[in-house]
């Protein structure tokens, strides 16, 4: 059975970003000090709670996935991230691909960064009526957000900035972001490797073509 | 911290972030036909607010010019009539979403059904055709929801236009506005015998309702926009006359909830309600009476907690919410309402 597709233009400006994204990759020269790495790389499991309410469900839905974001430092301040992400419940299924510019601060070892993304948000409800075996809405997701990467022992450093505790922040973000909350957790840590962990939140909003 | 412990902490938070995703508002679902489309709009309905959230894949194909709909008392199904069609169509209901999906082949019915009657346990179905003077009983298969006709359509009197089961499903009452008359007919467990030959109740009949408590028959007369009192003998079903009062212009709808009778007038485009007497059944009509509607009243609906009244408007291609005041039964039009583009035709309700 037929799936509503989203429209041709949208799908080539989102091509079209992440092949400029690649474009200056390869063309870029890593002239700074080597003070911060090239490529950095996270991911790992993310937890999305979805606004299904908005959507004819009775209640929000709490997803699974998993998410997988890399920049490309081209200073070592400023990157460009591409990010990804997939969620998955019993009757929907969420897709991410977003990229923007990246700001980070360094000091001795550790990291604070923040991003600005934007992209497509693929949303599938696994509904079957007599015309459709799915109900798909394809958008655009804009996300922000930031993290604190701990230089020393992450165990010190498991709050966030203020010193709220991690899934506080996120629901701050939700407040502002009407759609989502994520947190992730990472099973690949960045480099250096001594940092073994890391908290993640960002709000995101998705909004239909 | 060892890794342990850190490995704790994280899913520590992460259970602290699911939870703050836990709970729920209580909603129920609306289904909608709409005649023009061929389709059911569908709406999640909050029960605090009536606030109307179209519910994804709405609005879901049925039959041809689908008019009366009922939703099985278990929640899992939903029955339309289909009048172009001569049919009725099952639709299983998702239990998350609300969405609709048929399950074919559709029953067949007599010429153009136009109401739909199920008694309280859903285990029949009655369907009333118009044009082919018939009722049409089923039988529903309560793990599929499917129906099985119990035997062949009983005859009525020349183009019937409504008809109300008693809460007990003892009897049926139908009404035939070109004779003025209501008929009545005894039920066996869906299983239809006439009982009487046609009582004279109006000029035009246009509306019948039961009260819960089976004491009394409300019957509107659109003709001279009244509407009639009847007390039901609970054990034959006769019906003896015992007072009539005005409504608004062209009365096409009654309900019945708790101690109160809403009559909606598609003439005057407004509500009229009255407190009931329980022992003798007088009609009063309450203060301020008759009530804003928000369009010509075609249906009445209530919903499940008795805090709203739902009414559809085929000029309005609408369905409106009204407050209701439990002690006084004054209605108050909220700001609340489902809209359909073209005019809609029956709805239900889910819990």
């Amino acid at each position: 059975m037929a799936i509503e597709r989203a429209s041709i233009h949208f799908k080539k400006i989102a091509v079209s970003a992440f092949f400029l994204f690649f474009m200056i990759v390869a063309m870029a020269s890593f002239s700074a000090a080597q003070i911060a790495p090239r490529w950095e790389a996270f991911g790992g499991y993310s937890y999305r709670l979805f606004d299904a309410p908005t959507i004819g469900f009775a209640n929000r839905a709490n997803l699974n996935g998993w998410n997988a974001e890399g920049a490309f430092n081209i200073t070592t301040e400023w990157s460009i991230a591409a990010d990804v992400s997939g969620h998955y419940g019993s009757q929907l299924t969420l897709y991410n691909f977003m990229i923007g510019p990246q700001y980070s601060w360094r000091k001795d070892k550790s990291k604070f960064f923040g991003h600005v993304l934007f992209g497509k948000a693929q949303n599938t409800v696994n509904i079957t009526t007599a015309t459709r075996g799915g109900v798909e809405s394809v958008g655009r997701s804009v996300a922000a957000g930031g993290r604190v990467r701990p230089g020393l022992d992450p165990a010190i450093h498991l709050a966030n900035p203020s010193g709220l505790p991690q899934h506080t922040h996120v629901r701050e973000l939700a407040k502002r972001y009407t759609r989502f909350d994520r947190v992730g957790v990472p099973l690949q840590t960045h480099r250096p490797p001594s940092e073994a962990l890391t908290y993640r939140g960002h709000g995101v909003l998705h909004q239909n073509l | 911290m060892t890794r342990s412990n850190r490995f704790s902490l994280v899913l520590t938070v992460l259970g602290l972030a699911l939870c703050l995703g836990c709970g729920s508002s209580a909603t129920h679902i609306a289904y909608i036909t709409v005649p023009s489309l061929n389709s059911i709009a569908a709406f999640r309905v909050s029960d605090s607010s009536a606030h109307f959230t179209s519910i994804v894949g709405s609005p879901f194909l049925a039959g041809t010019s689908p008019s009366a709909i009922m939703a099985h008392p278990s929640g899992k199904f939903a029955y339309v009539a289909d009048q172009t069609s001569n049919d009725i169509a099952l639709f299983k209901i998702d239990s998350t979403v609300g969405s609709l999906q048929e399950v074919l082949p559709r029953t067949p019915t007599g010429l153009t059904p136009v109401a739909l009657s199920m008694d309280s346990g859903g285990t029949f179905l009655l369907a009333l055709n118009q044009v082919g003077n018939t009722i049409s009983a089923y039988s529903i298969d309560a793990g599929t929801g499917a129906l099985k006709p119990l035997g062949v359509p009983v005859a009525t009197f020349a183009s019937p236009t409504a008809f109300s089961l008693t809460p007990s499903a003892k009897f049926l009452y139908v009404l035939n506005p070109n004779l003025g008359s209501v008929t009545i007919y005894t039920v066996a467990s869906g299983v239809l015998t006439q009982a009487s030959a046609p009582i004279t109740v109006g000029s035009v009949p246009s509306a019948i309702t039961v009260d819960p408590s089976e004491k009394f028959v409300y019957i509107a007369d659109a003709g001279a926009s009244t509407v009639s009192v009847f007390s039901l003998n609970s054990s034959t079903g006769a019906l003896t006359f015992l007072n009539t009062i005005a409504t608004g212009t062209q009365p096409f709808s009654l309900l019945v909830s708790g101690m109160f009778l809403y009559v909606g007038n598609t003439g005057s485009t407004n509500i009229s309600v009255f407190s009931v007497d329980s022992t003798t059944g007088v009609l009063t009509q309450t203060t301020n009476s008759p009530f804003s509607s928000g369009g010509a009243p075609s249906f009445l609906v209530l919903d499940p907690k008795g805090k709203f009244l739902y009414v559809g408007s085929q000029s309005g291609k609408t369905v409106s919410a009204l407050t209701i005041d439990s002690s006084t039964g004054a209605l108050t039009l909220t700001a609340q309402s489902a809209t359909t583009n073209f005019a809609p035709g029956g709805m239900a309700l889910t819990k």
